[in-house]
């Protein structure tokens, strides 16, 4: 149980999140720095898009922390012909006492964690309708609004190898998720862990961090704590000035205003949208969840670096050239850290 | 919060501590270097008053004081921009003591409150890390290194103090009388040997020169030797190209440009100026003879330096006549010796002039009008043409000298009564020189020499002076 005291508040925050990443590192094999960032993601408040090629784990990720949360969970598996309905419920007639009258029947988005598996297969209609509810955190259903739960949490996986039948995510949906976490191939010490644990008789279990009745209660109290992390102005200006510096020089969007960073070359010649202010929000609060982890309270410039390639690589749209020349967006950032690294301190 | 406040008020001493010692250290900085740069600058120019001349001297001062002015103008930009107000201190001081940002946060906190539990501990962290970042730690020096570039600046100053003060060495063969003012004394030239003080010299505010040795392939007719002339030679000697740079007459007048008017140009006296450098400022000059007197040395003439008229007596024009009249060590002014040419000859002729009887006249030729007319070589129809010698012309010659730069011979002069100037003569009408004079080709090519007036009083002791002596 926390106590009033600040200093308490920010040892509880990191002794529960590093047992949420213990307790998850009994069933995930590596990966712990993806582990890391869906768990700053989900004290952010925000959801996250895990991209990597199948059978890497990406939803056993998903459900061993639903689990180690003690927090209500529901996959929907994508598929093309899955209506919005689907997802968010529908209204059905229900007869009770000889009368009959429609009753709204909650779809599996009305769970705490959701896992959207392989949500580019769905057509955009249906995305949409998930992607309504991450960002209202409720459904409208024949006129009624329903709100989600909270916490609300969702984590959906990008299959990038198959693009035949998939509609890509629009980026005005991509925008929407707080990071996009690209999960890798495990190194051949974690793949033979892997190998080796999970064929064997025994199965790793996990112990839940909350209790059934207390979990969402704490994990919103978590969530409340890491927005009060203070942050120096000048701190916001740096996380305002990187937004501001992934936008083309060139685009007819960008404001008329000098950048407090040069305009940089490679943005111009290779992105087509910058990022928008829902990107600076990721930085900055993701960057409070670090702060916390760190045992500080305030904000850093090592804060919002670290934050920044999941928080804008899903957000910086690329041109054609790019792709030619094979530059993704998380080199561009990478390249404008540095920048900012020498001219902004 | 009291606890807030009270482990506030504690960072906010020391970020003033911090502050007051960041904001003297840039102060002292700026200080000290332009304090530097201005010593250094004035030690220069002191030793430019004691060894350059007065335009190398006009030029370190202008140099100098640019120098000076863009020292403070840059100190006074670098202390702008060093200046650190309490957001800057607060920003150094995390970047410094590696606080990461907190306070920065903790300050913007206090001016603009958040809902947050954490501030507490952000001041109890800043407390914590005080080790970090005390103001004995963080701003070690209370006095900034350039101190010591300061220091040694003024050790440079003070060094010229000590320099070897050179005198002007004396120009033998010259001698050169001025007066730049009525009822002024005399005053040397070259700082050579003069005349007596006690012999009061024209004091028409004109100035001219007496060649007491030279020519001596004169001797026949008598009228070279020691004949007041209007050298624009700074020696003296010789013929001098006509120089179109000399106009200048706001210069003052050394002895080698005592030159009246050229006849040939029209030119007034006074208007002819040295070629060999620009006439210096009066208030440069005066600057610098008030350094060099300030310092125990001489001060200049406005003639130049030393070194300046030597390097003017290198030039090729001058290099034959001073080859042909050695310095005979020191100037010896012969008076009262008989006058048998007291007409007015132009000094430096390489041939003698025909004795044609017009020897005995005035010396003309440097007064305001004598310059306006250009006369040369002839003095028959002065205002004093046919006067006796005076009645100690035929004793003896009595050989004196004289440092006119003394101070008391100055002192002296100033103390004595003058005597009342008199208006120098009525132009007189001029006499074309002769077209078929025998003139050398140096003097055919130079100007019209004119001679300079001589107030009636001082005429025996000129006649006295440029007598002959065998």
């Amino acid at each position: 149980m926390p106590t009033e005291s600040p200093r308490a508040l920010v040892e509880d925050f990191q002794s529960t999140f590093n047992h949420i990443l213990t307790e998850l590192g009994r069933v995930i094999i590596g990966h712990r720095e993806v582990l890391e960032q869906i768990l700053v993601a989900f004290f952010s408040g925000g959801h996250v898009l895990i991209e990597g090629v199948p059978g890497t784990g990406k939803t056993l990720i998903v459900r061993t922390l639903a689990q180690v949360l003690n927090l209500s969970f529901n996959r929907i598996q994508f598929t093309i012909d899955l209506m919005p309905a689907d997802i968010t419920g529908t209204r059905i007639m229900l007869e009770h006492d000889g009368h009959r009258e429609f009753s709204f029947f909650r779809g599996p988005i009305f769970a705490h964690v959701v896992l959207a598996d392989e949500i580019n297969r769905a057509t955009p209609k249906t995305q949409s309708a998930l992607l309504e509810a991450m960002a209202e955190l409720q459904v409208t259903a024949a006129g009624t609004t329903y709100h989600l739960p909270p916490p609300f949490f969702v984590l959906a996986t990008l299959n990038p190898i198959e693009m035949e039948g998939t509609y890509p995510l629009p980026e005005a949906q991509l925008d929407r998720f707080f990071f996009k976490v690209l999960l890798p191939y495990p190194n051949s010490g974690d793949m033979q862990q892997i190998i080796g644990s999970t064929t064997g008789a025994e199965v790793r279990a996990v112990t839940p961090v909350f209790a059934p009745e207390a979990a969402a209660g704490r994990v919103e109290a978590l969530k409340g704590l890491v927005r009060e992390v203070l942050v120096a102005p000048h701190l916001v200006g740096y996380a305002a000035a990187l937004i501001r510096a992934t936008i083309p020089a060139g685009s007819k969007f960008a404001p008329p205003e000098p950048t407090a960073l040069p305009p940089d070359e490679s943005i111009s010649r290779y992105v087509s949208f910058g990022s928008s202010p829902r990107g600076g929000q990721a930085l900055l609060l993701a960057a409070k969840v670090y702060a916390l982890l760190a045992g500080r309270v305030n904000v850093t410039y090592g804060d919002i670096d670290r934050s920044a390639i999941p928080a804008l690589n899903h957000r910086l749209v690329v041109n054609f050239a790019a792709h030619a020349d094979g530059v993704d967006p998380r080199s561009l950032i990478e390249q404008l850290l540095h920048v900012a690294k020498r001219l902004h301190r | 919060m009291p606890a807030i406040k009270l482990g506030f008020s504690e960072i906010e001493d020391r970020l003033r501590l911090l502050r007051r010692r960041l904001n003297s250290l840039a102060v002292q900085h700026v200080l000290y270097v332009s304090g530097s740069v201005t010593a250094l600058t004035t030690a220069l120019l002191i030793v430019a008053a004691l060894d350059g001349g007065p335009s190398i001297f006009t030029v370190a001062l202008w140099a100098a004081l640019a120098t000076i002015a863009s020292t403070l103008a840059i100190g006074a930009r670098q202390l702008w921009r060093r200046w650190l107000s309490h957001e800057r201190v607060v920003g150094w001081t995390d970047r410094e003591a590696h606080l990461d940002s907190r306070l920065a946060t903790l300050v913007a906190h206090r001016a603009h409150p958040q809902a947050s539990r954490l501030a507490g501990l952000l001041v109890a962290q800043i407390l914590a890390l005080r080790h970090r970042w005390q103001p004995q730690t963080l701003v070690r020096r209370r006095v900034p290194r350039s101190v010591y570039l300061f220091a040694g600046s003024l050790a440079a100053l003070v060094a010229t103090a000590f320099l070897e003060r050179q005198p002007a060495p004396p120009i033998p063969h010259v001698l050169g009388v001025r007066n730049d003012g009525p009822g002024g004394s005399p005053q040397p030239m070259d700082g050579g040997t003069l005349l007596s003080p006690s012999k009061k010299v024209e004091p028409a505010g004109r100035r001219f020169t007496m060649t007491p040795s030279d020519d001596d392939d004169t001797d026949a007719s008598g009228a070279e030797r020691g004949a007041i002339t209007n050298n624009e030679t700074p020696g003296g000697h010789g013929p001098s190209k006509a120089r179109p740079d000399r106009a200048g007459g706001a210069a003052p007048r050394t002895a080698g440009d005592t030159g009246g008017g050229s006849a040939q140009t029209g030119t007034k006296p006074g208007q002819a100026g040295d070629a060999t450098k620009r006439p210096a400022d009066p208030l440069t000059n005066r600057l610098q003879n008030l350094i060099r007197d300030a310092l125990g040395a001489k001060a200049l003439e406005s003639g130049g330096s030393m070194a300046e008229r030597h390097t003017r007596r290198d030039s090729p024009q001058e290099r034959q006549p001073l080859a042909m009249n050695p310095p005979t060590g020191k100037p010896e002014a012969v008076p009262n010796g008989p006058a048998p040419n007291q007409g007015g000859k132009r000094a430096g002729a390489e041939k003698p002039l025909p004795t044609t009887g017009q020897k005995e006249g005035t010396l003309q030729g440097a007064g305001p009008a004598a310059g306006a007319s250009g006369e040369r070589g002839q003095g028959a129809e002065g205002p004093l043409a046919g006067r006796p010698a005076s009645a100690g012309a035929s004793a003896q010659p009595k050989r004196f000298q004289l440092n006119l730069t003394s101070l008391a011979f100055g002192l002296r002069s100033l103390m004595e009564p003058q005597q009342p100037a008199q208006e120098p003569p009525a132009e007189a009408p001029t006499k074309q020189a002769p077209s078929d004079a025998q003139l050398s080709e140096y003097d055919r090519a130079e100007d019209p020499v004119v001679r300079p007036a001589i107030a009636p009083e001082y005429e025996p002791i000129v006649r006295r002076l440029f007598s002959h002596e065998d």
